[in-house]
């Protein structure tokens, strides 16, 4: 049965069309699934996208409608999940247009970012950065805390005898490996 | 232009339509390139969070971070950890920055018994002894073992006293001492800042020394405590008062204690 365009909530049959497209073991897949749908957020996001996770979650009811109705892939599914994805992100900016020309214009009001929560997540910081290695902690907060931030991360690239796209993505390892730690210990 | 450039202009929604839909492919596709923008992601909301973006990159950013639990949480991380009590230099676990927080009542035996213990260890190595008891009266006595030179006397004084309270540490200074090391363990919810102020006024108010910065210092897995140096000759017989803040990495300073003590003739 086709759906319309009002009608892309996830069925069961295309929740596991979707999961058999990305592995036919079922752990594997929904690993799979969690890191797509990470990366979709993050896509959505750097688009200026205010709603990413629920536009990510369009994106892989549309696939999965797709597939529900015996659509077949030959190659990478990630593929067509960001295919459709940029289709969606399309879609989103058309309809925030007049929204974005508003920004542009600079009429917003100065931004209030949301605080909620924040003492808490410092108390678990202290706790995740613990929970990393002495090597680990010092290079996370020597990356952070230099006075001088372009200096002192040139210097931290000459000691660690590594370029600067190296330190950044090393650091910024550290630091998804403390925002897991801070959502584990934000849902308990 | 280099990648890194590509990807901040990107970030922050600064490229063309042409370039920013072709860079969004490659992304899509390739591993490496994806794991860079988040990377540079974090430096972007480092400007955020310092204020050196423009209005338009500001609402851009607040927009997607008002939606994005996960965006906060990476916001939070990137200032957390540019404002960490844990510093760099000494990456050793302390308290985590407190924002607002009331000065405490007096602390519990338990605190200041360990507050005496962890003075008796330093004290056998320097040979001098502060004893410290509580509660009422605390005299300090001298060691019996080693004279140091030069003569510095060590005393110990429990943050335990807020200001108008009755508990007062005597504090006993032995002939030819050149200088008093005024030894301040820590309390366990004060030992989080990055430093200190401590300010030191005899019974007219008047001020005999101070200190600000003043960093923490600990030996071994002993508590943290400030020392406050005075030389011995501005520290005759009388009362005394200590004034102890914390300073938040934004200048601003916290009340931590106002213990007094009283230095009397040996």
């Amino acid at each position: 049965m086709k759906r319309g365009e009002g009608d892309r909530s996830l069925t069961r049959e295309g929740l596991d069309a979707l999961l058999d497209s990305l592995d036919p073991d079922r752990e594997l897949a929904a690993r799979r699934y969690e890191e797509i749908r990470r990366r979709l957020i993050r896509f959505f996001e750097w688009r200026g996208c205010d709603r990413a996770d629920t536009l990510t979650d369009d994106t892989f009811n549309r696939v999965a409608a797709k597939l529900a109705d015996g659509l077949e892939l030959h190659s990478d599914p990630y593929a067509y999940f960001c295919g459709v994805a940029r289709l969606v992100a399309l879609e989103y900016g058309r309809k925030t247009a007049k929204e974005s020309r508003l920004l542009e214009a600079d009429v917003w009001p100065p931004p209030t970012e949301p605080e909620d929560d924040a003492d808490h997540r410092l108390d678990h910081l202290r706790h995740c950065l613990e929970a990393l290695s002495p090597d680990q902690r010092q290079l996370a907060l020597r990356y952070h805390q230099e006075e001088q931030r372009i200096a002192g991360r040139k210097r931290l690239c000459q000691e660690l005898g590594i370029e600067m796209n190296a330190l950044r993505i090393r650091v910024h390892r550290l630091r998804r490996m403390i925002e897991t730690c801070i959502q584990a210990r934000l849902e308990d | 232009m280099s990648d890194d450039d590509l990807l901040k202009r990107y970030l922050l929604g600064d490229l063309p339509g042409d370039e920013e839909e072709a860079l969004e492919r490659r992304l899509l596709a390739e591993d490496g390139l994806f794991e860079l923008a988040e990377a540079l992601e974090a430096e972007v909301l480092e400007e955020y969070a310092r204020g050196g973006l423009t209005p338009a990159q500001n609402a851009r950013l607040a927009r997607f971070l008002r939606a994005s639990p996960e965006g906060r949480v990476r916001l939070a991380v990137v200032r957390g950890l540019a404002q960490s009590p844990m510093s760099a230099r000494n990456p050793a676990p302390v308290n985590v920055l407190p924002f607002a927080r009331p000065v405490r009542t007096v602390p519990s035996r338990l605190q200041a018994a360990a507050a005496i213990a962890a003075m008796l260890l330093l004290a056998l190595g320097a040979g001098w002894l502060a004893s410290v008891q509580i509660p009422g009266p605390m005299i300090a006595k001298r060691a019996p073992t080693l004279a140091p030179s030069p003569a510095v006397f060590l005393a110990t004084i429990a943050l335990s006293s807020l200001r108008g309270e009755e508990e007062v540490t005597a504090v006993l200074v032995p002939a030819g001492t050149d200088r008093v090391d005024l030894r301040l363990p820590l309390r366990d919810d004060d030992g989080g800042y990055p430093s200190y102020r401590v300010v030191l006024t005899d019974s007219r108010g008047a001020e005999v020394a101070s200190r600000e910065p003043l960093q923490a210092t600990r030996h071994g897995k002993g508590q943290p405590a400030l020392v406050l140096s005075v030389d011995a000759a501005r520290l005759p017989a009388g009362r005394y008062s200590l004034e102890i803040q914390g300073v938040l990495p934004t200048g601003e300073r916290e009340d931590l204690a106002f213990p007094e003590f009283e230095v009397r003739e040996p």
